[in-house]
């Protein structure tokens, strides 16, 4: 078993932007090799870069999987939340200089469902608040025509 | 909007008590992706139906396993929300009689990490409403100590009865 699920940062200097986008594309590139059972949510969920600007918002894309389709034949709401907490978990640790403890709460709106049809889904995280003690993340999920799915709020704890 | 596309309920009886226990406890112990009742989300998270009264409690244990881990080496927040959600979106489709049409909205708390050292995973989910467009549930996540580490309040939308 991988000891470490997130692959070591200490080459960034995390305070320059561009130095925090490196370290999202080395974050999300982590995959389980051919053959082994994938270890953490980046290996299974496999999101794909697209951009990271100064702003603080981070795009990623998702291929969909049988595994995520629930009983009513759409993709289970809790998945498109752990797709969207595979992108501001790792930002939420980027971004604070890897001071993030954990996420408080979020609330999540679905507005639109994701079928297998989809085939590809958009994530859109942008920080909009960084405080000492609380970091907060407004989040979207478009579907592959690009229509709002999924809303969220939210709110990370830092050490 | 795409229709939702429901199981195959036929061999089950919803109307009584004793048929949606039957037919809860059948869906979330398919382990086999060609079973009827078989979806993508059960077979990936394996839940294990400890308890339903068939109206609108029930409680399911759950085993954290390595691939739902985040990089703090903690069950990643949404896989949390997922075994939620794999209780109560059959729960909805059994408690109205095949009418449930999706997740309107979540609103998640979290309490305590969960790590792989919390053997069983436990998750209670009451429905407390049960209108005829939407039913909410109150739905409580708990650590192998039996601590609340999440809490979810869920509104599942209905569709109309045709």
């Amino acid at each position: 078993m991988a000891e470490i699920l997130r692959p070591d940062l200490s080459e960034f200097d995390l305070n320059t932007y561009q130095d925090r986008k490196a370290a999202f594309e080395k974050i999300f590139s982590v995959r389980a090799a051919e053959g082994e059972t994938p270890v953490g949510d980046i290996q299974m969920l496999q999101p794909i870069f697209v951009d990271y600007t100064e702003e603080e918002v981070l795009t990623l894309k998702f291929n969909i999987f049988d595994w995520q389709v629930s009983n009513i034949g759409y993709i289970q709401a809790g998945f498109l939340v752990a797709m969207v907490d595979c992108a501001y978990g790792p930002m939420s640790d980027v971004c604070s200089d890897l001071k993030s403890a954990g996420t408080i709460d979020f609330n999540t709106y679905f507005l639109r469902p994701i079928t297998k049809e989809d085939e590809e889904v958009t994530v859109v995280v942008k920080l909009t608040t960084n405080t000492r003690r609380i970091m907060h993340f407004k989040a979207e999920l478009l579907n592959s025509k690009g229509k709002t799915a999924l809303e969220m709020n939210i709110n990370v704890m830092k050490r | 909007m795409k229709e939702s596309v429901h199981p195959d309920f036929s061999a089950y009886d919803m109307s009584t008590t004793e048929g949606r226990q039957a037919t809860l406890k059948a869906m979330l112990s398919v382990r086999d992706k060609d079973h009827p009742l078989a979806c993508g989300d059960i077979l990936s998270l394996q839940p294990e139906l400890l308890e339903f009264d068939g109206e609108g409690y029930a409680e399911v244990a759950f085993k954290p396993q390595e691939w739902q881990l985040n990089g703090l080496r903690y069950v990643q927040g949404g896989y949390l929300a997922a075994m939620i959600d794999v209780v109560c979106g059959p729960m909805s489709d059994i408690c109205s009689q095949g009418q449930s049409a999706g997740t309107l909205d979540m609103v998640t708390t979290y309490f305590r990490p969960i790590t792989m050292a919390d053997e069983q995973i436990i998750v209670k989910v009451k429905l407390v409403s049960n209108t005829s467009r939407v039913m909410h549930f109150e739905c409580e996540l708990l650590n192998s100590k039996g601590k609340t580490a999440v809490k979810v309040l869920n509104n599942i939308m209905k569709a109309k009865r045709k």
